[in-house]
């Protein structure tokens, strides 16, 4: 192995590895000080939650059912990141594509499975896709700048999707706002259908299979295709791609679009998985904005991302099931352990780039 | 037809100017950070984070006054982080910034619910009104006066907005690049914690989880619209006030609530369209300082 290949494996460990490692552990030990001080034993609470997630069978199933919609928002944040742009609007996205999937779902009632439960995912894509596309739009025929305008269409996709559960889907009789109930069609299966292992009737259903394929198909498309290597050149330089005679305009376009189409099947876990099976809007604010920092704690990677949204399903899991044993400690901690991990990652990254010059400069 | 007299009273004009307050706080802080050449969309969450403290120091001392100085600590204190990861350690501005929004949302509930046990706060005092309305209002408006004065008219300001400019030329001069730009960003921390302050204790009355609900975002939006300046942007501002005071004030006819909702983000979109070509941003706007050697 020449220094060059070794330098490059020394970087891809510490940019890859080590840091958002160390970034979990420093997160993990305010947690620890945070419990401390509400009169809890953090060993006791960690160590509570690790053997709800990793305990039984089932508890290794809640916690994959609780990481499959995360992958699909931080996906979004980390292909339009491959293009150097900013999609902090995977919340909006996912509203938009989960209305969607539920349309589909409880309209073409007649379609058999499988055929309905794709067309319902699709159908997730193309509106995540289309609310994804606005933003692209503006920022390349107005320029609008992206983060601002995805973060405000944020807010116009969760009152339009309240509007329209409330005044055109709902039957005022429930008494919570919510879609009717998809057709069986458009079921996802439970995992234990496939993969005999799981507990009978778990929640983790075939989505977490759709994620797998979804981060070999988004791999493959950015590393073996044409639109993926222009996707990444705009990234790296626009003024150098563009010079490549590679249109801009609607490769940003293009990229927002797809991105959005990710985040816009977030939500086909909980409409179509084993459940209620409607759309009901209050169980997922959130994922959009939590999916920003699993996208960035799996480096932009689809591999990674699925680690790292592992690692959000075990601390959701986990503060659900550990509030029963420790009701003291409000579950929203995790909210805090997330947004310190993010913070943390980023001033470690700096850490070891400046780490790896110096050997760089020595050497 | 009785919505359109609605809008033209003087009660529309006020509830204009008070919700117009902390989103015109926002955008002078976003514009204070950006004239040093940093991105903050952390507003949003200090915005929160003021609210917040300015809320439990309230109840706890029955001060409103200290709650408000409170809530400004709380802002210089987001801001404080915001200025390590992006000026020390230049990690990227945005993702700095949403970090700190998630940290905001979390902690906020989070300690509501430790400490009151709801996620929901009374505020138990506010400040005498002056002529009707809140001391901080006028307070905001002596605060525009004095940021247009010290930006255009000192030397301090100068070199404030020339960092933002241009950072090589004001480094080459020996002025502290680093202390340029922790000095925008605590600024605008402290006056977007002032916003959440206000916010909280002067028209709310009370604190709730989530309860900036995007003004940071529109603050920085009126930024833009405003043309990175101060009197620009407190216009804008008021425009975003005018929107969401006729949201509570007024019922159209056959036009659902949901689109009365929608109404002051809809319009930040159509302003961020509308500014193409018209409003330019500082030259070193998200831009990391690489002292070369």
């Amino acid at each position: 192995m020449n220094s060059e290949s070794r330098r490059d494996l020394l970087f891809n460990v510490l940019m890859n590895g080590v840091a958002p490692l160390v970034a979990i552990l420093i997160a993990f030990a305010i947690g620890g000080i945070v419990i401390a001080f509400l009169g809890t034993n953090p060993f006791a609470f960690f160590s509570k939650m690790i053997s709800l997630n990793f305990g039984s069978m089932r508890g290794v199933s809640q916690m994959i059912y609780r990481a499959t919609p995360y992958f699909f928002t931080a996906m979004a944040l980390s292909f339009a990141f491959k293009a150097g742009l900013f999609n902090i609007g995977a919340e909006g996205q996912m509203f938009i594509g989960g209305i969607a999937i539920a349309w589909v779902g409880f309209t073409f009632t007649g379609i058999p499975f499988p055929i309905l439960f794709i067309l319902a995912l699709f159908a997730g894509f193309l509106g995540g896709a289309f609310w994804g596309a606005i933003p692209g739009y503006l920022l390349v025929r107005y320029g609008a700048h992206e983060v601002i305008t995805t973060i405000m269409l944020n807010y116009i996709a969760i009152a339009m999707v309240q509007y329209l559960v409330q005044n055109h889907f709902m039957n005022p009789e429930w008494g919570i706002p919510h879609t009717p109930t998809v057709a069986e069609g458009a079921y996802a299966p439970s995992l234990d259908k496939i993969i005999p292992w799981f507990p009978a009737g778990t929640r983790a259903n075939i989505m977490f299979i759709v994620v797998i394929i979804t981060a070999v198909i988004a791999l493959l498309l950015l590393q073996r295709t044409r639109l993926g290597y222009e996707i990444r050149a705009t990234g790296l330089n626009p003024g150098s791609a563009e010079y490549a005679g590679i249109n801009i305009s609607s490769r940003s376009i293009m990229t927002m679009a797809i991105s959005g189409g990710f985040a816009g099947m977030a939500t086909a876990n909980f409409i179509l998985g084993p459940g209620s099976h409607y759309f009901l809007k209050s169980e997922y604010g959130g994922i959009g904005f939590s999916g920003i920092a699993v996208g960035l704690l799996g480096r932009n990677n689809p591999l990674g991302i699925i680690l790292a949204a592992i690692l959000f399903g075990f601390l959701e899991n986990g503060a659900l099931g550990v509030q029963l044993y420790f009701p003291n400690v409000p579950r929203q901690i995790v909210e805090i352990m997330q947004a310190i991990i993010l913070i943390i990652l980023v001033v470690v990254i700096e850490l070891a780039r400046r780490f790896l010059n110096r050997l760089q400069k020595r050497g | 037809m009785d919505w359109i007299l609605e809008i033209l009273t003087i009660s529309t004009l006020l509830a204009t100017v008070r919700m117009a307050v902390p989103i015109a706080l926002a955008a002078l802080g976003g514009l204070f950070s950006e004239s040093t050449g940093v991105i903050n969309i952390a507003l949003e969450g200090i915005i929160l984070m003021g609210a917040f403290a300015g809320t439990i120091i309230t109840n706890a001392t029955g001060s409103p006054l200290l709650g408000l100085i409170m809530a400004v600590v709380a802002g210089i204190g987001m801001a404080l982080i915001h200025a390590v990861t992006t000026v020390t350690f230049k990690a990227n501005h945005i993702i700095s910034g949403v970090a700190l929004n998630l940290f905001a949302t979390g902690t906020s509930f989070f300690l509501a619910l430790v400490l009151t046990g709801g996620s929901q706060i009374a505020v138990s005092e506010t400040l005498p009104n002056f002529l009707s309305i809140s001391p901080v209002i006028y307070l905001t408006v002596a605060i525009f006066f004095a940021s247009g004065f010290f930006l255009y008219r000192t030397r301090l300001g100068l070199r404030l907005r020339a960092t933002g400019e241009h950072m090589a030329a004001v480094d080459s001069v020996g002025i502290s690049v680093t202390k340029m730009r922790y000095m925008g960003v605590l600024v605008s921390g402290a006056l977007a914690g002032l916003g959440g302050g206000y916010l909280a204790i002067e028209q709310a009355n009370f604190f709730t989880k989530g309860m900036s609900a995007g003004r940071g975002y529109i603050g920085l939006a009126s930024m833009i619209f405003g043309n990175w300046t101060p009197w620009g942007a407190a216009g804008a501002a008021s425009l975003f006030g005018f929107s969401q005071a006729l949201q509570f004030r007024i019922s159209i006819p056959f036009v659902p609530d949901e689109f009365l909702q929608m109404l002051p983000y809809l319009i930040t979109v159509l302003v961020l369209v509308g500014a193409i070509g018209r409003s330019r941003a500082p030259a070193e706007d998200g831009n990391h300082f690489l002292k070369e050697g």
